[in-house]
């Protein structure tokens, strides 16, 4: 491995990274799995559960990616290795804000379509705590309910689907930096690192 | 003086010829003709997936069966069949009318605007002794979709013992895809499929 070219990410930043990656990823599959088996009656009401899970996660991850866009602004992030041409650099910095708008948009639109849902099914935060709706859209009539119910639904599939891509095109960078490039910018964003103390100089800053 | 083997051959003899009679036109009882529904023997239940924990099942209380019966060639037979959507039933229908809502309800079966369900056969397919299925058209909600029933013939009388007259009894049942006519509300939350069940005894009209 080449010299690092700079400090690691915060522990903080290294740990909601990868709690929210894990969580993000488990939501993909469970919103590709429940879409189809709520339409289905032999899976239906497991997937009842799994929509009620779903959001409970979606609640979760919202709270975590606002304070991670907090630590975000009032924390130093690491450098670029200085051998990274321009349009790498703003690549990675648009892929990188469009995660922090698709992890606040995607639990949004999924809360404004439940919202907006002419079923009214309540949101169970893992079981113990109802979720409220977002009032401005109890208003509405039936066809509107519906109208906007799809509308954001729209918008949730598509971030999501977005989010795949953007997902591969991350993860692919990162592997292309570790293995072909060689430099540290996967390293530093691993966690359990700090027994290597391969030349950073700090583990906190 | 007869032998007891002379005796038992005889009898054997003399049943299947009576037996072989009694079938060599046809296995059913009774005879071709129109047949008119008893309301009093017949029932139409319904059956819908809800949320995957049941098949919700209710019925209609106001239907109405013809048949037109050909037991020699009962591919030439035809039914038809008219249903009150109004008259559905659900046996708790909650602390708002239920009945009402779904036979009413312009997200469902609208009895107002869409007074009539109705069935028209097509043909006859034979697929067993006492076995068939009718092809025919059903219309709800204003929309004409093919539907296919899967009859049985229960049993049938050359004459009913109180009516006196030729009696049949079928068992019908069939699915439709409600979303085909235009009903989709709350699919797929409460099933797309409906299954039905007809039971119901014939008295052949005059």
């Amino acid at each position: 491995m080449q010299q690092a070219t700079d400090i690691r990410y915060t522990k903080t930043a290294v740990l909601l990274h990868w709690l929210i990656a894990l969580m993000i990823i488990g939501m993909m599959a469970a919103g590709i799995w429940m879409t189809g088996a709520i339409k289905e009656k032999e899976t239906q009401a497991a997937a009842f559960e799994m929509y009620q899970l779903h959001k409970s996660f979606g609640i979760v991850i919202l709270a975590l990616s606002l304070l991670r866009l907090g630590w975000r602004i009032t924390h130093k992030q690491p450098g670029m290795p200085k051998e990274m041409p321009a349009w790498e650099r703003a690549a990675a910095q648009i892929t990188h804000w469009l995660f922090y708008g698709l992890m606040i948009a995607l639990p949004v639109t999924g809360w404004l379509m439940v919202s907006a849902s002419p079923l009214g099914l309540p949101t169970m935060f893992f079981g113990f705590a109802e979720v409220p709706h977002m009032g401005a859209l109890a208003g509405l009539d039936y066809a509107g309910k519906e109208l906007w119910e799809e509308r954001f639904e729209e918008m949730h599939e598509f971030i999501a689907f977005g989010g795949i891509g953007l997902l591969l095109l991350h993860v692919g960078a990162a592997l292309k930096h570790h293995l072909i490039v060689r430099d540290d910018i996967l390293v530093r964003m691993l966690p359990f690192l700090n027994i290597l103390k391969n030349n950073n100089k700090s583990e906190e800053d | 003086m007869i032998s007891t083997k002379q005796f038992f051959v005889g009898a054997a003899i003399a049943f299947s010829t009576f037996s072989g009679a009694a079938s060599a036109s046809n296995s059913v009882a009774a005879p071709s003709g129109i047949y008119a529904m008893d309301p009093t023997h017949a029932s139409l239940t319904w059956k819908v997936n809800h949320f995957g924990l049941s098949n919700y099942t209710a019925r209609f209380t106001k239907f109405d069966v013809k048949l037109n019966l050909d037991v020699d060639v009962i591919e030439n037979s035809s039914v038809t069949a008219t249903i009150d959507p109004a008259s559905v039933r659900t046996d708790y229908t909650g602390d708002v009318d239920f009945d009402d809502e779904i036979a009413n309800g312009d997200k469902f079966l609208n009895a107002s605007v869409f007074p009539k369900i109705e069935f028209v056969s097509r043909s006859v397919e034979k697929t067993g002794d006492k076995t068939a299925l009718i092809h025919g058209e059903m219309t709800m909600l204003g929309v004409t979709k093919p539907v296919t029933l899967s009859a049985t013939l229960n049993g049938a009388m050359a004459a009913h013992p109180y009516a006196k007259v030729p009696a049949v009894g079928f068992h019908a049942e069939g699915t439709i895809k409600r979303s085909e006519f235009g009903f989709d509300h709350l699919v797929p939350y409460v099933g797309d499929d409906v299954s039905f069940v007809i039971e119901a005894e014939f008295i052949k009209a005059e």
